[in-house]
């Protein structure tokens, strides 16, 4: 896999030196990434497939923002598999939410 | 320039108010989490000038949505998917198609797509015809007329279909997909294949049928949809 991280290139670029703006946008950035990663994983549990469709392009989202292009095509590959009822990209996605997990820690922490 | 923004996702949606209100002719008349309730809206809110739309909602998409409604404004989609843009595009209100994340210089883009709809001349646009008030029939090689607000129903009969009004019925040899289109949509709507209502004249609806004067109207599911966009549901 190559060597990604997240970034919040994407949001500075946005808010413009608006920094109540992007304050807001990280929050509920962090706020619906945690809930929907939470509802992924549950639906992983129960092996629902449509939930976990839905939740994975939810995330999509989120790698987008945090500026992570390579983890997105990943994300958008293993959405399709899920269509097909296939899911061999599980354990790379989870990596992806590692790293977002952890990279949120390091936001929180500031 | 008057908007709404439609969206599940709290995120996008922050995104997408963000970049409306840094554009000085671009207001927001309307945010949304799902198409559902745009279509009440839309019941109650004509000159909208454009929709930003999630095509990914649960239950009901931006696509279900769009082949729901009748007469759209001009609608921007915006997705997490790049592979739909050659469905959105069957879609003739549909001007562009923007991916999340959506950066400042590309919904820029695409606002200039809508100002450029929007300064099409008023001499190429086509012009709203005036609403029919009464619709002539051949019956035993006579054309009668009819004044449309006396119509109840029109209900199928083999060749023949039935034109029931407040005084009499009329027998016509037509068919009801020819006389649906000499009907006005805004007040005949189609709720069954046999039958065509005017909706001013409803009384009641329930599940399956609407109550016009006395009679119980059947009323499909697939038609019923239709039936709901008209009425001025609160």
């Amino acid at each position: 896999m190559a060597v990604e991280q997240p970034n919040l290139d994407y949001v500075h670029r946005l808010s413009d030196g608006d920094s109540l703006l992007e304050k807001r946008l990280i929050a509920v950035m962090i706020s619906e990434f945690e809930s929907d990663y939470k509802d992924y994983k549950m639906a992983v549990a129960d092996k629902d497939y449509k939930k976990i469709i839905t939740f994975v392009h939810r995330l999509k989202h989120k790698i987008g923002f945090l500026g992570m292009e390579y983890s997105y095509q990943i994300a958008h590959k293993y959405e399709e598999e899920l269509h097909k009822n296939e899911g061999r990209l599980a354990p790379e996605f989870e990596h992806i939410m590692t790293q977002i997990s952890d990279f949120i820690n390091t936001l929180e922490e500031r | 320039m008057k908007c709404i923004i439609v969206d599940d996702e709290l995120l996008a949606r922050e995104v997408l108010s963000h970049l409306v209100l840094k554009t000085p002719d671009l207001m927001i008349d309307g945010v949304f989490t799902n198409a559902i309730e745009v279509m009440k809206y839309l019941n109650t809110n004509p000159g909208l000038d454009v929709i930003f739309l999630d095509i990914h909602m649960p239950n009901f998409s931006g696509f279900d949505f769009l082949q729901t409604i009748k007469n759209p404004p001009l609608v921007i989609l915006v997705t997490n998917d790049k592979n739909l843009a050659l469905e959105a595009f069957n879609f003739d209100c549909i001007v562009d198609y923007l991916v999340k994340p959506i950066t400042q210089s590309r919904f820029e883009k695409a606002m200039q797509r809508v100002r450029q709809k929007k300064a099409v001349p008023a001499s190429q646009k086509s012009v709203t015809p005036k609403i029919a008030q009464e619709i002539y029939v051949n019956i035993d090689k006579r054309l009668i007329k009819i004044d449309l607000n006396s119509i109840d129903y029109i209900k199928a009969n083999g060749d023949y279909v039935i034109i029931k009004t407040e005084t009499q019925n009329y027998v016509v040899h037509t068919t009801l997909s020819k006389l649906q289109a000499k009907l006005p949509p805004e007040v005949f709507v189609k709720t069954h294949r046999s039958f065509i209502i005017n909706c001013a004249k409803i009384i009641d609806i329930k599940d399956s049928t609407v109550l016009i004067g006395k009679e119980i109207i059947p009323v499909s599911k697939n038609n019923r949809i239709n039936l709901i966009e008209r009425i001025n549901l609160i």
